[in-house]
């Protein structure tokens, strides 16, 4: 057994043979990899979109505190105007409305404050 | 725990299989050269020139394969082609014999016969090949890195 045409034939095929498997085994591999990199942006992504509507919302929230706020403001501003009633008292209801109005705002900075901090622990 | 890591353990035994396999036929090649007439390593050692060379080949390709079982993709599965390589030189030896219808020391047998007497080779190359696939398929998942991680268990 053997021969020169034999020697070569067999050298020809197993670098062929070897060959055409490695080409295939790093064709799935590098597949795998571009595949997950993918749905690992893709996840990325779907997380980063969920955490600005969470951020939108609380911005939205906020935005209609102030506005019923700013409302109950106006109103107790003509009362004071068109009634005359006593002064002392509009204004210590006034100074508590904005007290009230101040805390507001911090909590809702303090959820925006999570909101956003969870988006970056997340990404 | 990965859920694929049976699977990886699966593959890892049967390198380890291929590698006992090949350890075995280096030995025996370097220590007993008279078994250089086996149709199994015809095809080697008529490749490598002599019986020596040969066994050092297969001793060589096994130990890559034995640590090619520790490196992470892409290097782990290109560890492994010289084994494959060596199963796939020995596979043809055995289908030329096969084709001659006599053994590598010129014995003349019916081609069944030679065929049913050297099945486990060809066979061994083949899943060989399948292994390597699915060893590439399962390294190059993310996570397992450029290197796997210290903290994961399972390694095979």
């Amino acid at each position: 057994m053997g021969g020169e045409s034999s020697y070569y034939f067999t050298m020809a095929l197993t670098a062929v043979g070897t060959f055409v498997l490695a080409a295939f085994a790093f064709v799935v591999g590098f597949n795998n990899r571009i595949t997950e990199a993918f749905n690992v942006g893709k996840a990325a992504k779907e997380q980063a979109e969920e955490n600005k509507k969470d951020v939108t919302r609380v911005g939205d929230a906020l935005q209609r505190e102030i506005s019923v706020l700013s409302a109950k403001f106006e109103i107790m501003a003509r009362d004071y105007h068109v009634m005359e009633v006593d002064m002392a008292s509009k204004v210590a209801t006034l100074m508590t409305l904005g007290e009230r109005t101040s805390q507001n705002l911090i909590a809702a900075k303090q959820e925006i404050l999570r909101a956003v901090d969870g988006t970056s622990k997340q990404s | 725990m990965d859920p694929l890591a049976p699977v990886r353990l699966t593959t890892a035994y049967f390198i380890l299989f291929c590698i006992i396999v090949h350890l075995y036929t280096a030995f025996n090649l370097v220590l007993f050269p008279e078994s250089a007439g086996s149709t199994t390593v015809a095809a080697p050692i008529n490749f490598f020139g002599s019986t020596g060379l040969a066994g050092m080949a297969y001793l060589l390709v096994a130990l890559t394969a034995l640590f090619a079982m520790r490196v992470p993709y892409p290097y782990g599965v290109l560890m492994l082609l010289p084994q494959q390589a060596l199963l796939i030189m020995a596979t043809i030896g055995i289908v030329e014999a096969v084709w001659l219808g006599h053994f590598a020391d010129g014995v003349p047998r019916p081609r069944a016969f030679i065929a049913q007497d050297h099945c486990e080779l060809p066979l061994m190359c083949f899943f060989h090949a399948g292994v390597v696939i699915m060893r590439a398929s399962l390294s190059s998942r993310l996570g397992m890195g450029l290197f796997y991680h210290p903290l994961e268990k399972v390694k095979l």
